[in-house]
């Protein structure tokens, strides 16, 4: 059972384009395969649909992965940080 | 000895005889109610005639910093401004960023309340324990930039603080917004009004003074874990800031267009936080003892910006946005760019310095012109009826047009300016079919058939729809650091965004009170402590050893007193609903068949009323009040419990 994982924004840094995933039966196994840096607020869309971490997935389901704003994130700042301006 | 954070002053100012003086409040009033809205509220329950005219010398206008201002913890860069807004009759009580809560609070004061009325507009000179009433009749009628610099020119100090209202203000917009430092804004409900109407254009404070606390080393402890974990835990807000939510929202079908009238927003990478980061973004800024840094700084003047594949703009080498006046966050994105059906990134920044320029909630703001531009498209309006103005979906001139003629409150802006729930009574001819509103005060850019609480809380909320005292469903769809903070008092499992059981309203219950905290405390939203964090703060601050729970029911108390003082009001549990568009599915888009039944709605808005101690009806009980040791406070203020 394959499902294949979209990215947008900043996590398109972790995820290669048209990476599958075999296996995992729901949205929470998959994110957990992925072993991000733990992210903050994860918008959850499966088939285009609104999801949650218990949300089932099957066999050619699309799992995109939205960042949100909230929460905490163990990653590192990265990139350059534009100019503060006072 | 006062409780620490405080001076034991409440400064009272009346306009219309010149006087002032101080109260001296007992120490329960600063430990049960802590500042900020809690403290609006009590005072508005205890003071304001029933009934009073918004915008007449009865309104109070309340300046209310927390305890926690003048602490240096970061994230306490803010202070709240409250009174009985002119827009919906309801309570408002806003918050605002940058510096003059921190600044006032060292001049020697916990709270300034506006009594009356001025005969000529004059400004409020306040600095280490002194008090002046001093003329603003040069001031009258100029942008918010010039007024600040002005006083500080004219009183020769550039670390004075200017809290203001706008010309916007000065022409009773009902959605005219009190600015501090030239472009934050305490948005919501039109207090920049009630400031006009007293004639009060500024309050202008210094202080040198060092505000007491009891323990400093407690609320050391929590300063330097945001120092060592912001750049993780508050990653977006440092790379990106609010911004990001075009993209993201508008993935999900969750980012208002048109009125809330359409599902996609098509061109939202037009007007995308990732766009203005590589056009027009010459900065980033923050606020006061903040490293965060989640401010956008914006600056156009020539730039074609040829070959990017986005940014598309009718107003290329036409017209400048001074940087002065900040950058758009998400709400001005949307409520000025998607849900007008504007596409222009240089518009909708030019549309975000006119807020700041002339002092306008951008989302009341945006949401209106969004609605006149929906009855144009329908029919309901036309040229004739607006002496020659007109507008429709997308068109970014008009906007810009639009703005200046309700600021300004000219021609057809006149009308405009009273926001959209008495614009459609005017209209007529069912044009209250397109109102997206509650209470009169009109919807911010989150889309409540994606985030199913988040719509009771627009319905709940007591100032009219409003996302900050609110829950954001998609924050607990995953394990992570906000379920996490939640587990202190009760733990959940994830639940989907667009679930409505008792669960996600218990959830919402904690939540909604620990967001009327941080409006008492007063701390930023986007600064990633939890219960612990604040609880510990508080106490350090204060010397009161509060726990979490109790602070929970400090935000509880707030948000009561505010429902006593709208029942008195007038408002009832028939004001706590959903505009109906908001409700019903959209036919496309990820949100295709997603929607919100009535009995969904009043099932969950039920449940939350027990969770309150409210009756069915949406009255609090006298139960409660006890529970909640309100009843002492009130003691001689009218109120009607159940």
């Amino acid at each position: 059972m394959a499902v294949t994982i979209q990215a947008t924004g900043i996590l398109k840094q972790h995820i290669a384009p048209g990476l599958t995933l075999d296996g995992v039966r729901t949205v929470g196994e998959a994110v957990a395969r992925l072993d991000l840096p733990e992210m903050g607020e994860l918008i959850l869309l499966v088939n285009g649909r609104p999801a949650y971490w218990e949300t089932a997935l099957a066999d050619g389901d699309v799992l995109h992965l939205v960042p949100g704003i909230s929460g905490g994130n163990r990653r590192p700042a990265t990139g350059q940080e534009p100019p503060v301006y006072r | 000895m006062p409780v620490g954070g405080t001076w034991g002053k409440l400064l009272h100012v009346d306009l219309t005889d010149g006087r002032h003086w101080i109260e001296e409040p007992p120490d329960e009033i600063y430990i049960k109610l802590v500042g900020g809205r809690g403290l609006t509220a009590y005072l508005l329950l205890r003071d304001l005639p029933v009934g009073a005219d918004p915008l007449g010398p009865d309104n109070l206008l309340i300046f209310a910093p927390g305890v926690l201002q003048g602490s240096n913890l970061p994230g306490s860069g803010r202070h709240g401004v409250g009174g009985k807004s002119p827009l919906t009759g309801a309570i408002a009580s806003s918050e605002a960023g940058g510096w003059w809560g921190h600044e006032f609070k060292r001049a020697g004061f916990d709270a300034l309340i506006v009594h009356g009325q001025s005969p000529k507009p004059v400004y409020l000179w306040i600095h280490d324990g002194e008090v002046e009433i001093r003329s603003a009749e040069h001031l009258w009628g100029k942008d918010t930039a010039d007024v600040e610099w002005a006083i500080q020119a004219e009183l020769d100090d550039k670390r004075i603080r200017v809290a203001q209202c706008g010309i916007a203000g000065e022409n009773l917009a009902l959605f005219a917004n009190v600015l501090n430092d030239i472009n934050r804004a305490a948005g919501r409900g039109g207090l920049g009004a009630v400031m006009g109407s007293k004639r009060l254009k500024a309050v202008a404070t210094r202080g040198t003074l060092r505000v007491p606390v009891a323990e400093r080393s407690r609320i050391g402890a929590v300063s330097k874990w945001l120092g060592d974990n912001y750049k993780t835990q508050a990653a977006w807000a440092v790379e990106i800031g609010t911004p990001r939510n075009v993209t993201s929202l508008g993935a999900a079908s969750a980012l208002p267009t048109n009125n809330f009238g359409k599902a996609m927003f098509d061109e939202r990478d037009r007007i995308s936080g990732e766009l203005m980061q590589e056009t027009i973004l010459i900065g980033r800024d923050t606020c006061q003892v903040c490293p965060i840094t989640c401010k956008q700084v914006v600056e156009y003047e020539d730039a074609t910006f040829e070959g990017n594949p986005y940014l598309r703009s009718d107003f290329i080498n036409k017209l400048k946005v001074d940087k002065a006046y900040g950058g758009p966050e998400y709400e001005t994105l949307g409520s000025l760019g998607s849900a007008c059906g504007v596409d222009d990134l240089i518009a909708v920044a030019k549309a975000n310095e006119y807020t700041a320029r002339w002092g306008m909630d951008s989302i009341s703001l945006g949401m209106t012109i969004a609605f006149v531009m929906e009855c144009f498209e329908n029919g309901l309006l036309t040229p004739e009826m607006t002496g020659g103005f007109k507008i429709g979906w997308g068109d970014a001139a008009g906007m810009l047009e639009a703005i200046d003629l309700i600021a300004h409150r000219r021609g057809f802006g006149d009308k405009m300016a009273e926001g959209s729930k008495r614009l459609a009574k005017w209209i007529g001819n069912g044009a209250e079919a397109y109102l997206v509103e509650v209470k009169g005060q009109e919807l911010p850019m989150h889309e409540p058939r994606f985030k199913h609480a988040l719509g009771v809380g627009y319905a709940v909320a007591p100032v009219g729809a409003d996302h900050m005292m609110n829950m954001h469903d998609t924050a607990y769809v995953s394990p992570g650091a906000t379920l996490e903070k939640v587990a202190e008092v009760q733990r959940f499992e994830p639940m989907p965004a667009t679930y409505l059981g008792h669960e996600k309203m218990e959830l919402f219950y904690h939540e909604v009170n620990w967001k009327h905290l941080l409006d008492c405390g007063i701390v930023c939203h986007f600064h990633p402590y939890n219960y612990r964090h604040v609880s510990e703060a508080l106490a350090g601050v204060t010397g009161h050893d509060y726990t979490p729970r109790e602070i929970l029911t400090v935000g509880e108390r707030a948000q009561t007193l505010c429902r006593l003082f709208n029942l008195r009001e007038g408002f009832s549990a028939e004001d706590d609903i959903m505009p109906r568009r908001v409700m019903k599915a959209f036919k496309e888009g990820p949100l295709a068949g997603v929607e919100i039944t009535e009995e969904a709605f009043f099932t969950a808005r039920n449940y939350w009323y027990g969770l309150m101690g409210w009756t069915q009806a949406g009255v609090p009980t006298a139960e409660r009040i006890e529970k909640l040791e309100l009843s002492d406070l009130l003691e001689g203020v009218q109120v009607a419990t159940a």
